[in-house]
């Protein structure tokens, strides 16, 4: 009976879904790999903000310029705003909890008698965040290649802490974006901008 | 027995559906308004493969109808057609499904 009905929340999926085919949060996310990367070898954390800040504007002047002109504008309904909801405040709490890690590492303060080092808090809160904020993505967003992205990052944290080089960081990230610009050519040749000349859009 | 007389062969009549949505383009810009609250015209085209004149008929029809609002505006300099689906819309695409429901079901497997 099901599959005779109009199947609206698989129809709602698949519209949102379509957004995600830029490929320019693959983009985004391998550049924030290979910021990781620029800035271990400068050894500068204030690089690293900026970098981050600077993937954070490629990222939106993309959405803005590439990708709404061929997409077009859309606002979902509730159920999507709630869901991504959730997963925003997934994302604050992690980052709270980012923040809580990172004060207790740089004041050295015991907590609950543990006085962890701050190299093993970093990698206790890191892999947290890879796990959490991946998962929960991909899961409330019906974003699946989220995971796939989790793991590259996973990987490159991990293989940085047992190698003790952040060369893993680059490969990682080089991958990454390798792989958003492919989906970005495509998107971009599958979806060619728009002639506005059509009834509606004659003004 | 009329072999022709749908009701006599056990099937429900469709006379109560409304063309109107029924048509399939027309029912395609239906279901996706529902499922959002309001979407452009390069959404639409986009997301039911539609060409522009296509589209922009069908919406003409469902404005008409009163199924489907239209709000024109500029963003820029560049022209911004927003459309969303009015109550009258949902609540006849929700009949639409139920009626079409009904319909299939007296279907023999």
């Amino acid at each position: 009976m099901a599959s005779r009905q109009l199947d609206l929340k698989q129809l709602e999926r698949k519209a949102w879904q379509s957004f995600h085919q830029d490929g320019l949060t693959d983009v985004f996310l391998g550049l924030v790999l290979l910021s990781g990367w620029v800035s271990s070898l400068a050894g500068s954390d204030l690089l690293h903000l900026v970098l981050m800040f600077a993937t954070l504007v490629v990222f939106a002047l993309g959405k803005r310029f590439v990708t709404v002109p061929r997409m077009g504008l859309v606002e979902f309904g509730a159920d999507r705003k709630a869901k991504n909801r959730k997963a925003a405040a997934l994302l604050f709490f992690v980052v709270l909890l980012g923040v809580a890690l990172y004060i207790v590492a740089v004041t050295n303060i015991e907590v609950l008698g543990w006085r962890p080092d701050r190299g093993s808090l970093t990698t206790l809160g890191l892999s947290l965040v890879i796990l959490v904020i991946f998962g929960g993505i991909a899961y409330w967003m019906d974003f699946p290649r989220m995971m796939l992205l989790g793991l590259a990052f996973a990987a490159a944290f991990a293989g940085s802490r047992l190698l003790d080089s952040h060369i893993t960081f680059l490969i990682a990230g080089a991958l990454v974006l390798g792989w958003g610009l492919a989906l970005l050519v495509s998107f971009v040749r599958q979806y060619p901008l728009p002639r506005r000349a059509g009834g509606h859009e004659r003004e | 027995m009329n072999a022709s007389d749908p009701e006599a062969n056990g099937l429900k009549p469709t006379t109560h559906l409304d063309r109107l949505i029924h048509e399939p383009g027309r029912l395609m810009i239906m279901a996706y308004l529902y499922v959002v609250e309001k979407a452009d015209f390069v959404f639409l085209m986009r997301q039911t493969g539609m060409t522009q004149g296509n589209l922009s008929s069908h919406l003409s029809k469902l404005e008409a109808a009163g199924y489907v609002e239209i709000e024109k505006s500029f963003k820029g300099k560049k022209p911004l057609t927003m459309l969303r689906l009015t109550d009258a819309g949902r609540t006849g695409l929700r009949e639409y499904r139920e009626s079409m429901s009904r319909v299939l079901d007296g279907i023999p497997d």
